[in-house]
């Protein structure tokens, strides 16, 4: 629905590189049907029944892991995936927000 | 090996390793009764599993036992798909260079690496039994990470050009992720905290002794950076440094020591940030020792990762401990290898 919109934050952590990267983005700040196509992401989410995902398959090393934020409004919701199961509808919002994600300076 | 079956028919296997801890036994005798005892074994569980009616399954079979020594390799272009199914097959054994400069570097990088094992530690490839090496190169779109997936296949991203460039370029990054293998089949230490940290070291460690051993360098000579040959501007000049941990990059928060331990849910842990600690001491062992590290350092570190008594759940002092036993067994208790990884360990600041 129009005027909808979602603040989302991604944190990217692990990877051979150990790098971490940070991205935040709201939808209103895109050109229209971007954002709706967003929303139309985050909804399909929504609707998917929801699965646990572990956090890496067994003996795997150097893979990455996602930690998304959605906020639409209400309370925020986070949730928490390996590179190797990122939810489908999901891939779009992690794209978007990794095209614009910066590595996280050290601390000091 | 041509006096084997003199050594392999008439002695014992307790006897080969009495002869092969004997401190007063030549080194070339050591080194060969070491060798006929590592046949033996590999060709007494081959009769065991054949006896047990174990199916020899692809290339870690019989053939692959009895033909030690040469690689298996597969290369496949995943061609910037994201798919988790393999690509086309690019390069297989024996053939000849293709035209993509990262299916040869990624063919290479793994031969390179599986002569270190088979030429130094006398091991046959991921798993001792000749394993398959698969290589799966462009894989995703500016995608920034090399990984080992747990189930024997190698991913190469061709970076975003930024942080990283073409990762089959490091041949330190190609035996880091081959040794992620070697360490799923040997001392599978869980990737969390300490033992996650361990793990990351350990491919860290023989990452840097594949190059080492190509360029032929001293522990001297060595750079001990680690991603120096893929990082892109953002990170230049290295991904880790064993020599200096935190100051490989402006984003490198590694601690040197053990007083510096990051405590972090990130990352499983900080297993790439904590794993400077024992990059550090591997780092001071080998360039206290001088000389070649895989034949000091290296061969301590490789006994440790097959150590029975570190558990997958090993802490930095376990595995401290199983290389100070693994350099006493080899070269004896009052040996200046004991002495250089005591010393690995106190700069790091891990009690033994």
């Amino acid at each position: 629905m129009p005027g909808e919109h979602a603040q989302l934050r991604l944190r990217r952590t692990g990877g051979l590189a150990g790098l971490r990267l940070q991205a935040r983005l709201d939808t209103r700040s895109l050109p229209e049907a971007e954002g709706q196509a967003l929303i139309g992401a985050l909804d399909r989410f929504a609707a998917e029944p929801q699965t646990p995902r572990t956090q890496s398959p067994p003996g795997a090393a150097d893979t990455m892991h996602y930690e998304l934020e959605i906020d639409r409004g209400g309370a925020a919701r986070t949730v928490s995936f390996s590179e190797r199961q990122v939810p489908e509808a999901l891939a779009p919002v992690v794209h978007a927000l990794m095209d614009r994600a910066a590595p996280v300076p050290r601390a000091g | 090996m041509t006096h084997r079956c003199g050594l392999h028919c008439i002695l014992s296997p307790g006897l080969l390793r009495k002869i092969a801890s004997a401190q007063d036994t030549p080194a070339e005798t050591r080194e060969h009764a070491l060798k006929v005892l590592m046949i033996d074994h590999t060709f007494r569980q081959a009769r065991a599993e054949q006896a047990a009616g174990i199916a020899a399954s692809g290339a870690g079979g019989l053939l692959a036992i009895a033909g030690g020594g040469q690689p298996h390799r597969l290369i496949y272009d995943q061609g910037g798909s994201e798919a988790q199914a393999l690509g086309t097959l690019a390069r297989s054994e024996g053939q000849p260079a293709v035209a993509d400069q990262a299916i040869n570097d990624a063919y290479d990088g793994f031969g390179d690496t599986y002569d270190l094992y088979w030429e130094v530690f006398k091991r046959n490839s991921i798993d001792d039994r000749g394993m398959t090496i698969y290589g799966l190169v462009h894989y995703g779109h500016d995608y920034d990470n090399a990984f080992w997936d747990g189930a024997g296949h190698m991913w190469f991203g061709d970076g975003d050009g930024k942080m990283l460039t073409q990762t089959t370029k490091g041949l330190d990054v190609i035996g880091h992720e081959l040794t992620h293998g070697v360490t799923q089949y040997t001392a599978k230490l869980a990737y969390q905290g300490q033992s996650g940290a361990l793990n990351e070291s350990l491919s860290d460690c023989m990452g840097a002794l594949v190059e080492q051993k190509k360029k032929g360098q001293t522990a001297e000579e060595a750079s001990w950076l680690i991603g120096a040959d893929i990082v892109g501007p953002l990170l230049k000049p290295a991904l880790r440094s064993m020599k200096d941990p935190g100051n490989a990059n402006p984003y490198d928060d590694q601690p040197a020591k053990m007083s510096d331990y990051v405590q972090t849910a990130e990352d499983s842990g900080g297993v790439h940030t904590n794993s400077g600690i024992p990059n550090h001491a591997f780092y001071v062992v080998a360039t206290t020792l001088g000389g070649h590290a895989w034949d000091g350092a290296g061969l301590i570190w490789y006994d440790a990762m097959r150590d029975p008594k570190v558990k997958p759940n090993a802490s930095f002092a376990d595995f401290a401990r199983a290389t100070r036993r693994a350099a006493k067994q080899r070269f004896g208790a009052t040996s200046k290898e004991v002495a250089a990884v005591e010393a690995g360990w106190d700069a790091v600041e891990v009690k033994l």
